[in-house]
């Protein structure tokens, strides 16, 4: 005997991008909370045990061959000594009898068990298995409410705390009630459909009749194909207008959790906005409005259509009134943007600079005009520092002289999102040089983790010039991330740095980190307080150094790969991402560990070196005389493929090393009497030491 | 040609409907406002455990959104419909859907949607979480359930729905042109406002004196809080929504810099905060009077 489970929670319109992860928690957590409960579904062969569904205005879930009740199950509880239970006569002690009343059993019921440690008593209590109604009843509740949103509400007069206001619930086990209240609301046999299509309230009696009463009420309660009628109806619907859509799958998202029941139709708006750039336009459909821009076929760049595809919550009915509210919606709004882009050329980006003197960049960091002169000099300096020529150089430097001013702008400030691409348009139209251009509008980016990254030198120098004058100045006035808080985003400033630097860019922005981390905080001297500099460039390159570790991980990197790598430096970002990737490939080749066990026990022993020179005269043992030999003409080697930055050559040629190091272990006593000897071994051991650890200190890998 | 009610008519058919639902209809309140949340009957009824159901007109002033009567729907004052209630009902959705109705926009031909939309007052310390709701696209009203007003937690929670009348009402006459709205019979928006629009616009662009109104601020700032002191709370108020006027008249003509922006703001707000508390205190001990017969 075994039931379908059915709960579905309804709300006030939840925010689209709570849903997905609601949806995930429920699926995480809903087969453990049956595995504690004692309820394991056991579904028919091919059945999935457990659905989870959204729309804006329910969450629910289903579960398929819930037993009818818990296994009875037996609770032994082990209870004092058998020597403490008894008194001399045999009888129970007080220690038995507490012990049988607290767990509700009689004492002459307690079992005497012999354990490796002796004999004890043990209540032993039969627990008949509760009906499944009750225990889910019991459970669901807590369930629900342990949900996480990003932010949580009350309402009304309660105090429960949940994403948007909860308004009716439905349990059902098969035909049965679960009766239990969630949030001041009582469960009921009751759900509601599409709020037009069909309100309701309609009665379910059986789990397996809620999702097709929904659907007759308008309502697609399963997301998955939900989402394809949408991109299917999307699609349609730009073809109609000769055109492809452009879906951005965030958008596809977030729409799939607005509407209940789909019907995408297209809107056009007149070609004279196209001259707007389509940057702007695509902000204005995509982000305001949740359209779907329409581009041509078959051109890329995609070249945009004067249209939009929309999607309606509902059917088909008044779909022309529809339509001819949003176009005009997007007509008053292109309109805006058409009046901004035109008013904003008015005045040059570098008249604009000035009126950064208005824009705070930090309370105690100064305005944006600050930022940008000392952006001026640290993105020179790193220009500079990365070869670029007198040319180039100047391009970096007007750039990041013209890189915030689009800030001033009427629409940046209506577009916020459009900061840095603006710059780019308007530098453009006022003929700057194309590299500039490019810059400017790259020099915000990556604006999220695992986000577009600048693909120009030019660009990639502004924008890591940008987030190290900004981590910087938070560090130098007590600004740092501290556990999960981080108000201003500073992690992904640090990662974005490193995703540059590590990046296809990478090779041509060698530099010193140190130095431009130093460079950066100088840039707030000039009457500012500047702190003690070096403690604070120490904190940021360790900020930096973890935010490397990290971006390594990710890319699969071993830990202790990276810790062995890091040890060896990381001040030239793109060189360490270089060793990683080789020792990381090095590791898994054959023989590796065994190769390991030698140089670890070389470095070990090295470490007690006192000097490095080895004296050619003082070795007397035939493997030290071949290890010197090796190491001699090793390292010649070794340094050549460091210079070429051939790192796999490297560690490959360190490899040569393995056998002398290992015959040298084996038969030379590194520690003998006699004292030159031994400092001399042991120097020449740290030789060996000190040409690997060029690359990684490999005594932080771990065996195996 | 026309369709569709006058903006009165709006107003009226709002107002009768709400007043069904229970809400005193108030009228706006005589100080310069950027809100209808600023009114008394939100700003201070919102707080403490009173129920409170009122609705009202609301002109707001936004000095920084006039546009010389220029632009088809910026306005440097437009018109809120404010409906507050609190406790909030269970069916709030419900009772807001059917006033559309009653407007003329039947939802079954239209697109309706609730769109997320967080809403903060910092100069309030107040926020709640709600959505704009979607007409078509076309944002026409503000849903909030207030979570903190004043500093201090709402409990029990007012829903607070804002309609941007000019937006509805433009929507339900099918004009793109807000001026071209018929106000009443033979009268248009732009009748009555085009030229009020060129005026406070020009004077908060251009002729607004700064000098003055920073003495200004300082004046009201001062009178507000000796005024909170001695325990009246609604003259207090009065000088608070002044200091927020004129700092939005300032803001507007670009005469306060980022720096001093921010602690401006801070500085309304404390008066705010002050104010609330005020006012709780002074309800607290006359016992709560509203709490009756709930």
């Amino acid at each position: 005997m075994s039931g379908d489970l059915l709960v579905e929670i309804g709300f006030e319109e939840m925010p689209a991008a709570y849903l997905p992860s609601a949806v995930g928690q429920l699926e995480e957590r809903l087969p453990r909370l049956l595995d504690e409960l004692r309820l394991p579904p056991r579904p028919k062969e091919g059945a999935a045990p457990i659905r989870v569904y959204a729309t804006p205005r329910r969450l629910a879930f289903t579960c398929a061959g819930i037993p009818a009740a818990q296994e009875d199950r037996v609770v032994e509880i082990k209870g004092p000594s058998a020597a403490a239970a008894f008194d001399a006569g045999g009888g129970f002690s007080r220690a038995a009898t507490g012990f049988a009343a607290a767990h509700g059993v009689r004492p002459e019921d307690l079992e005497v068990r012999r354990l490796a440690c002796g004999e004890y008593v043990f209540a032993v209590k039969r627990e008949k298995g509760k009906p499944s109604s009750e225990v889910l009843a019991g459970a669901i509740p807590g369930l629900i409410l342990s949900l996480e949103f990003p932010r949580v509400m009350r309402w009304g007069s309660g105090e429960h705390a949940f994403g948007r206001p909860i308004r009716w619930v439905l349990a059902l086990l098969d035909e049965e009630l679960l009766e239990f209240e969630l949030a001041g609301v009582r469960s009921g046999r009751v759900t509601f459909g599409h709020r037009v299509l069909g309100a309701g309230p309609f009665e379910v009696t059986r789990p397996d009749e809620w999702a097709v009463i929904l659907e007759r009420s308008g309502v697609i309660v399963d997301q998955e194909r939900r989402r394809e009628m949408i991109a299917r109806q999307v699609e349609a619907a730009a073809a109609a207008e000769g055109g492809v859509a452009l879906v951005d799958p965030h958008l596809l998202e977030q729409v799939n959790y607005l509407v209940e029941y789909p019907t995408a139709f297209s809107g056009k708006f007149s070609p004279e906005y196209l001259g707007i750039p389509a940057d702007v336009l695509v902000t204005a459909m995509q982000h305001h409005q949740r359209y779907f821009p329409v581009s041509a076929r078959g051109d890329d760049p995609p070249r945009l259509l004067p249209a939009f595809v929309a999607v309606r919550n509902g059917g088909n009915e008044g779909l022309d009134l529809v339509r001819a509210g949003n176009e005009a919606v997007i007509r008053a709004r292109l309109a805006d943007a058409a009046f901004f882009f035109e008013e904003d050329q008015k005045t040059g980006l570098e008249d604009r600079v000035e009126l950064l003197k208005g824009i705070l960049f930090q309370e105690r960091l100064g305005t944006l005009y600050d930022k940008t002169l000392r952006l001026r000099n640290l993105a020179c300096t790193i220009a500079r520092w990365a070869g670029l020529g007198d040319e180039e150089t100047s391009r970096v430097e007007r750039a990041a002289l013209l890189c915030k001013a689009d800030l001033t702008t009427g629409m940046v400030r209506e577009f916020t999102e459009l900061q840095g691409v603006m710059g780019r348009e308007y530098a453009m139209r006022q003929g700057e040089h194309r590299d500039v251009c490019l810059a400017v509008g790259e020099h915000y980016l990556p604006t999220q983790s695992g986000g577009r990254i600048p693909e120009t030198v030019a660009g990639s120098i502004l924008a890591i010039a940008d987030k190290l004058d900004t981590l910087s100045g938070y560090f130098m006035i007590g600004i740092a991330p501290s556990g999960s808080q981080d108000p201003y985003g500073l992690r992904r400033q640090g990662s974005g740095i490193v995703s540059i630097l590590a990046g296809p860019m990478g090779g041509s922005l060698r530099f010193s980190l140190g130095a431009a981390v130093r460079a950066a905080l100088e840039g707030y001297q000039g009457g500012r307080r500047v702190g003690d500099l070096e403690n604070t460039a120490c904190e940021v390159l360790d900020f930096l150094k973890a935010r490397l570790r990290g971006h390594l991980e990710e890319a699969g990197v071993r830990y202790d790969v990276v810790d062995a790598v890091l040890a060896a430096g990381f001040d030239d970002v793109f060189d360490a991402v270089r060793r990683a990737t080789a020792l990381q490939a090095f590791c898994s080749e054959p023989g590796f560990a065994q190769m390991m066990v030698g140089f670890k026990r070389a470095a070990n022993l090295g470490r007690n070196a006192d000097a490095t020179e080895v004296a050619p005269r003082l070795l007397i043992e035939e493997e030290e005389k071949a290890l010197y030999h090796h190491l001699e003409v090793t390292s010649g080697k070794a340094r050549r493929l460091l210079d070429d930055e051939d790192y796999a050559g490297f560690f490959r040629c360190m490899a040569g090393l393995k056998e002398p190091v290992d015959k040298f272990l084996d038969r030379v006593l590194v520690m003998c009497d006699d004292e030159a000897l031994r400092r001399n071994r042991l120097a020449l051991l740290s030789s060996v030491a000190a040409l690997v650890g060029k690359a990684a200190d490999l005594s932080k890998l771990v065996a195996g | 040609m026309t369709h569709g009610k006058t903006f009165q008519e709006v107003v009226l058919a709002l107002e009768s409907y709400w007043a069904g639902c229970g809400c005193a209809l108030h009228h706006p309140y005589d100080v310069e406002k950027g809100a209808g949340t600023m009114n008394p009957a939100t700003f201070l009824r919102a707080l403490g455990p009173e129920p409170w159901n009122a609705a009202y007109v609301e002109p707001s002033r936004r000095p920084a959104d006039g546009r010389y009567g220029e632009n088809p729907n910026r306005l440097y004052q437009h018109h809120q419909y404010q409906v507050i209630m609190k406790p909030s009902p269970d069916d709030i959705q419900e009772k807001y859907l059917r006033s559309l109705e009653l407007l003329g926009i039947d939802p079954a031909v239209h697109d309706i949607r609730f769109v997320e939309d967080n809403w903060e007052a910092p100069t309030l310390g107040a926020w709640g979480l709600g959505w704009e709701v979607w007409l078509d696209g076309l944002e026409i009203t503000q849903f909030t359930y207030f979570q903190q007003v004043g500093g201090y937690d709402c409990r029990p929670v007012t829903v607070e729905i804002t309609y941007g009348l000019e937006r509805l009402v433009s929507y339900i006459q099918g004009v793109a042109d807000v001026y071209s709205v018929v106000w009443a019979d033979g009268l248009t928006y732009g009748d009555l406002f085009r030229r009020a629009e060129y005026e406070h616009s020009k004077y908060g662009f251009e002729l607004a004196d700064t000098r003055m109104l920073f003495e200004l601020f300082e004046t009201y700032e001062r009178e507000a809080g000796r005024l909170v002191a001695a325990g009246l709370v609604l003259p207090s108020y009065d000088y608070v929504l002044k200091c927020s006027h004129v700092f939005n008249l300032l803001d507007a003509r670009g005469a306060v810099s980022v720096t001093e922006r921010m602690s401006y703001l801070l500085r309304v707000r404390d008066l705010a905060r002050s104010v609330a508390k005020a006012y709780v205190d002074q309800r607290k001990d006359a016992g709560f009077p509203l709490c009756r017969g709930s």
